[in-house]
């Protein structure tokens, strides 16, 4: 008798837990518009005449939920949905976030980013000069009260880490709306994209985001098509080495899959996993060493920066050849960088640098946005 | 110099060892002899010989940081060497915002603000030690000053950016990839002129031992042999420091290992010991970072730590006594 009341006290204290954790039990309206994304996993979307609802998929487990929030002019509340009574002031703590809101024209409602100096736009940038936009982690520590005292009625928050997430989740307490987007999980580059549908979503511009990721997807898969047309595959090595280690993306990374896409061949690919893999340089130089082309060199621009991280990078054929592109084209003195930003929203673009650098003797008129010759 | 039977087991692991972490390489299938060697003198040599060098330099130094402090927790890590070498370099790399683009100069710069950095924590505490002389404020004022150097160090990296936080957080990953041949011409002299030195001075490092008033009365300048100590340990600990990054455990456990297995704390016969113990655990760990899973490079002080505490432990319950 005692073991079952156990057995049974457990599993109500499961259950119980699983509640907690939000499972994915709220459900759309009968009478919504589905607007289900093709290359993501991480969100749902749906729309009536007057409420628009989000569901945010857990990225380490699909059954569980980030979240799932609705807003719109009906007064209505929805069983499993969280209300958002405004969005008229935006705390963006990411400098995507802040990319894909310019891109819809609504970086007016941003009153606070994670750091200014990470901002690459012209026009948010203005604004932070003048003071209408606070840095709410300068040095990547939240600062609670410079948050607070910009009234934010909705933050648009990531986290990397269960610090990070508890972090949030405790100004999700104290009132203030917390949306996680986790959107730099995602495997595929137009599975990063795609997510411009939420914020079109969020700001009231669906059908015009909708039309814009039509655009990107249209493109992309083009140049794709384009670059399948070439007769080699050139061998693609990334980043530098730090200290010692090498970071390299895995096989499934987006970074891969653009290389792959664009007609390269990614020497990691056969790694699994979307994460980084921390290697010696001495196993990188054992697998890369032939590498036709090198990508992304830390924040080298010359090769002579590149040999002060290490010297035996000269025997990469990649740098004998002077083959090493780095994607600090649009790299501002103060550290920004479009790359993190318009990069990620236009992975079409991207895809076009790369097919021009691996490719040249596939004709097309295309100026690199991105990428730029790290000089020898 | 004629050497003890007891070191030739340890020499043996240390041979088979190098052998090892040499000409094994982990692939899909599992250890495998290199078939290539086209890299083996720039990149697995200087490995291999950093770690050996790392782990004479690192343990020698807590030999006699423990003989110096008469404590058994002094080790670079304990007495603030690393802490002050790292906030040392911590400050370089944070000074000069383009990292590591500064050339040779440049590591000579990390070289020299690692030991100066060392030395000056180890200055610091000996003058307390003066003033203060118990066991208990010696090993507080190590805890103190390495936790003063470890805060300072973290303020730095708080109002650092995100490149200079790069350099200094992947330069805080200790390990033995990053060590290049030409680092080595100066790394591996210091190393094995460092052991020699201790082993010239074996006989005044065994008259301290009960005390510095009875090492006076033996006629040793106790003076001198203190800041020949602070230059020792600040020379070995802070370049290795400056060259590898932090590498913790090794100095502390190293001397332990040596003085259980040999019963004796007499350094004629410890210092080679420890020098042979320090370099296994070194080259033991490079051995497994790079080797328990398949292309993934693992950290060299994890692997330390989790491999060679319950080793130390258990020497240490199986022969019954302390050290």
């Amino acid at each position: 008798m005692r073991k079952s009341s156990v057995l049974f006290s457990i599993v109500i204290l499961l259950f119980i837990g699983a509640c907690k954790n939000g499972s994915q039990t709220a459900t759309f309206p009968k009478n919504s518009r589905l607007v289900l994304p093709k290359y993501s996993s991480l969100f749902q979307i749906a729309v009536t005449t007057q409420d628009t609802f989000l569901k945010l998929i857990d990225p380490t487990d699909s059954a569980k939920s980030l979240g799932n929030y609705c807003w719109g002019k009906s007064d209505h509340s929805f069983s499993g949905f969280t209300k958002i009574q405004s969005k008229k002031r935006i705390v963006a703590m990411s400098a995507v976030f802040i990319g894909m809101i310019e891109a819809l024209h609504g970086e007016n409602a941003i009153v606070g980013v994670d750091n200014i100096a990470y901002i690459s736009s012209p026009k948010t940038f203005n604004r932070a000069q003048k003071g209408q936009i606070s840095s709410v982690s300068p040095n990547g520590n939240l600062q609670k009260e410079t948050l607070v005292s910009t009234k934010p009625d909705l933050i648009l928050g990531y986290y990397t880490d269960a610090k990070g997430q508890r972090e949030m989740n405790q100004l999700q307490e104290n009132h203030i709306p917390v949306i996680f987007l986790q959107n730099y999980l995602e495997k595929h580059p137009l599975g990063r994209a795609e997510w411009i549908l939420v914020f079109g979503a969020l700001m009231g511009k669906l059908e015009q985001a909708e039309g814009m990721f039509a655009s990107i997807e249209e493109h992309y898969l083009l140049t794709k098509e384009r670059a399948e047309s070439a007769k080699t595959k050139p061998t693609v090595l990334i980043n530098a080495p730090f200290s010692g280690t090498w970071d390299v993306p895995a096989g499934d990374s987006y970074m891969a899959t653009l290389f792959n896409d664009a007609g390269g061949n990614y020497i990691f690919s056969n790694h699994k996993g979307a994460g980084r893999i921390p290697m010696g340089i001495e196993q990188v130089f054992a697998q890369a060493s032939k590498a036709d082309v090198w990508f992304n060199p830390g924040a080298c621009r010359e090769r002579a920066c590149m040999l002060q991280l290490d010297q035996r990078i000269a025997q990469f054929s990649a740098f004998k050849n002077q083959n090493i592109f780095n994607c600090t084209k649009q790299l501002k003195a103060n550290g920004a960088n479009a790359w993190w930003d318009y990069g990620v929203l236009r992975p079409d673009m991207v895809l076009l640098d790369l097919l021009a650098i691996l490719h040249p003797e596939i004709e097309f008129e295309h100026a690199p946005v991105f990428f730029e010759k790290v000089q020898p | 110099m004629k050497l003890a039977k007891s070191i030739w087991l340890p020499l043996v692991i240390l041979c088979v060892l190098c052998m090892l972490d040499l000409f094994f390489s982990r692939s899909a299938a599992g250890l495998e002899i290199n078939s290539t060697n086209n890299w083996f003198w720039e990149f697995r040599m200087p490995r291999v010989l950093a770690a050996m060098g790392a782990g004479i330099s690192l343990a020698i130094s807590g030999l006699i940081l423990q003989t110096l402090f008469r404590n058994p927790l002094a080790g670079p890590f304990l007495t603030g060497i690393t802490p002050g070498a790292s906030l040392g370099i911590g400050i370089l790399l944070m000074a000069f915002p383009a990292g590591m683009h500064m050339g040779w100069a440049h590591h000579l710069g990390i070289t020299g603000v690692g030991f100066l950095g060392g030395i000056l924590v180890l200055l610091i505490q000996l003058y307390i030690s003066r003033k203060q002389t118990g066991v208990f404020t010696l090993l507080l004022s190590g805890v103190m000053l390495g936790y003063m150097a470890g805060a300072a160090t973290e303020i730095l990296q708080t109002i650092a950016d995100a490149q200079q936080l790069r350099s200094f957080v992947m330069w805080g990953l200790g390990n033995f990839d990053r060590v290049q041949l030409q680092e080595l011409y100066y790394f591996l002299p210091i190393s094995i002129i460092g052991m020699f030195v201790v082993f010239a001075l074996r006989h005044k490092l065994d008259a301290w031992l009960p005390g510095e008033l009875y090492a006076q009365n033996a006629g040793i300048n106790t003076k001198k042999l203190r800041l020949q100590i602070i230059l020792i340990t600040g020379l070995l600990a802070g370049v290795t420091t400056a060259i590898c990054g932090p590498i913790g455990f090794v100095g502390l456990a190293a001397p332990h290992l040596s003085r259980i297995l040999l019963q004796t704390g007499t350094h004629s016969k410890l210092w080679l010991h420890t020098a042979v113990w320090g370099a296994i655990f070194c080259v033991f760990a490079d051995f497994v970072a790079h080797n328990l899973l398949y292309q993934l490079t693992l950290n060299v002080n994890a692997i330390c730590a989790v491999f060679g505490a319950p080793i130390v432990l258990y020497v240490m319950l199986k022969r019954k006594t302390g050290t």
